[in-house]
């Protein structure tokens, strides 16, 4: 589903990943462990189409990816911390977004907010949410739009150990309905659950873990 | 279509949401400031004469070679979180792609110098006070001051007679509205292609230096003078020039037309540079 074979990027004269190579099989749930400034923020956005690797290959779903291809489509990301529309609810966060490609349907939207733990009434606005609450929304932001390619930066953040238990099922349920998952995690527990394949992220160089 | 509606419609959202935050707040002050420091000494002048004063001083306030630096420094603060991405824009990003978010943003940028130059207006017409003419001719006080230097009327606006004679208020008002809007979405979309190819840092100090550029080119001995017309800020204020006026420069229909030439070829330019440049966030934005 996602490969990508000794691709290099640098950032301001640092070079950030160094021939990395992955592959991870649709419909699966591929872990990258590492520390931070290891290189995983940049290695999503670069297969993201946000960031563009100075060398190497990718194939994204059987394709060959090239510069000018832009943004992958279909697929949904958390990148880094949640941010949203501060002096807006929940609701109408993720109304924005996905009024950007479909029709209104409040109705789908107010499953997805409870699905993820949420009360898809409540009038809060963001800047009032807990980490937690705008990490589950970012979950929400991912999973509303049916995407079969996740990326997904610690999406554990702040989340209790309940919260964890749920958002963990719902990726079991998504890895089953034929999602494929590439997932970043600092915590050896989620990375163990989860994932299929693990990977291990350190200087820029991507090693096969498990 | 929908989708060119809601790109559009988000677009008027964000512009919006620039100027109702601390940066919009910090924008209307300054303009205020700074419109009323220009004017004061006409609104002055008429309340001594008990004559009331016509609030078209926007074409007037534009002739000062200090307010036209602080527009144009206020123009690239306007502007200063180019290329407008953070982690919530990401978001769209990956929903819209990059060409329709490039679009997004141009009209951003657009809507966002309107209202930008709308503010300016009212903000013009409120300093005048309330001693004021409604009507769409000049009045006596900006006749008087055409004629008469500042050692007679004792005010250092400078009222150019050729104004007067070319243009009724509603005309040089809208030609300094359409003027100005170009302008200022002209630097906005340059900063947009500089952050872009190089860094939000690069756009700004160089937007910045052309901001500053007329005013140095008056007041330096070593900078040629005519350097003063290289920067598009300094077009502004320049309506009473026509080809017939003895000075030779630019006459508005001519600016407008180079400025659009100026934002169609650098729309053009960053079309096809948009699918080749990392999409680098810039500072957080205030919501």
């Amino acid at each position: 589903m996602i490969k990508i074979v000794n691709a290099n990027k640098s950032i301001k004269k640092q070079h950030i990943l160094k021939d990395v190579s992955l592959d991870v099989e649709k419909g699966s749930i591929c872990g990258i462990v590492g520390n931070n400034g290891s290189g995983k923020t940049v290695l999503f956005k670069c297969i993201l189409g946000i960031y563009l690797f100075d060398s190497g290959e990718m194939w994204i779903r059987g394709v060959k990816r090239q510069k000018k291809d832009g943004i992958l489509t279909g697929t949904s990301a958390i990148i880094e911390h949640p941010a949203f529309l501060e002096n807006h609810t929940g609701l109408q966060n993720l109304r924005y977004l996905y009024e950007l490609n479909n029709k209104k349907n409040i109705p789908y939207l107010k499953e997805v907010l409870e699905k993820v733990g949420l009360d898809p009434d409540i009038r809060k606005k963001v800047k009032n949410y807990s980490l937690g609450m705008k990490q589950r929304l970012a979950i929400a932001q991912v999973i509303m739009e049916d995407n079969d390619v996740i990326i997904l930066d610690e999406p554990m953040n702040g989340l209790d150990k309940n919260g964890i238990q749920e958002i963990r099922q719902i990726f079991i349920d998504l890895k089953r309905s034929g999602k494929t998952i590439l997932l970043a995690s600092h915590n050896e527990e989620d990375i163990a659950c989860l994932c299929d394949k693990v990977y291990e992220m350190d200087a820029g160089i991507l090693r096969l873990k498990k | 279509m929908s989708k060119i509606n809601s790109l559009i419609k988000y677009a008027f959202l964000d512009a919006v949401r620039s100027f109702l935050s601390v940066r919009g707040f910090l924008i209307v002050l300054a303009l205020l400031f700074f419109n009323y420091e220009e004017i004061y000494e006409v609104v002055e002048f008429a309340a001594d004469y008990k004559e009331p004063l016509l609030p078209v001083a926007m074409p007037f306030i534009f002739y000062s070679q200090h307010f036209d630096l602080m527009f144009g420094i206020i123009t690239i603060f306007l502007f200063s979180e180019v290329p407008f991405i953070t982690n919530r824009t990401t978001y769209v990003i990956l929903r819209v792609g990059r060409k329709r978010w490039l679009i997004g943003n141009i009209f951003r940028i657009l809507i966002t110098a309107i209202l930008y130059m709308l503010l300016e207006v009212v903000i013009s017409v409120a300093v005048c006070g309330n001693n004021v003419l409604w009507a769409n001719e000049w009045g006596k006080v900006w006749k008087t001051l055409s004629v008469s230097s500042e050692s007679i009327a004792g005010v250092s606006v400078w009222v150019p007679r050729n104004v007067l004679i070319q243009y009724t208020p509603l005309e040089a008002m809208c030609r300094v509205f359409i003027i100005g809007s170009l302008v200022v979405f002209f630097i906005g979309c340059l900063m947009l292609l500089i952050s872009l190819i190089l860094s939000s840092v690069i756009a700004i100090s160089l937007t910045g230096f052309i901001s500053v550029l007329p005013y140095f080119a008056l007041n330096s001995a070593i900078i040629y003078s005519r350097i003063y017309y290289f920067s598009p800020f300094s077009w502004i204020g320049i309506i009473e020039y026509s080809k017939s006026y003895i000075y030779g420069g630019p006459d508005s229909t001519d600016m407008i037309c180079m400025l659009i030439g100026a934002i169609l070829a650098l729309v053009i330019v960053l079309w096809f540079v948009i699918n080749g440049v990392d999409l680098k966030e810039g500072k957080g934005e205030e919501e």
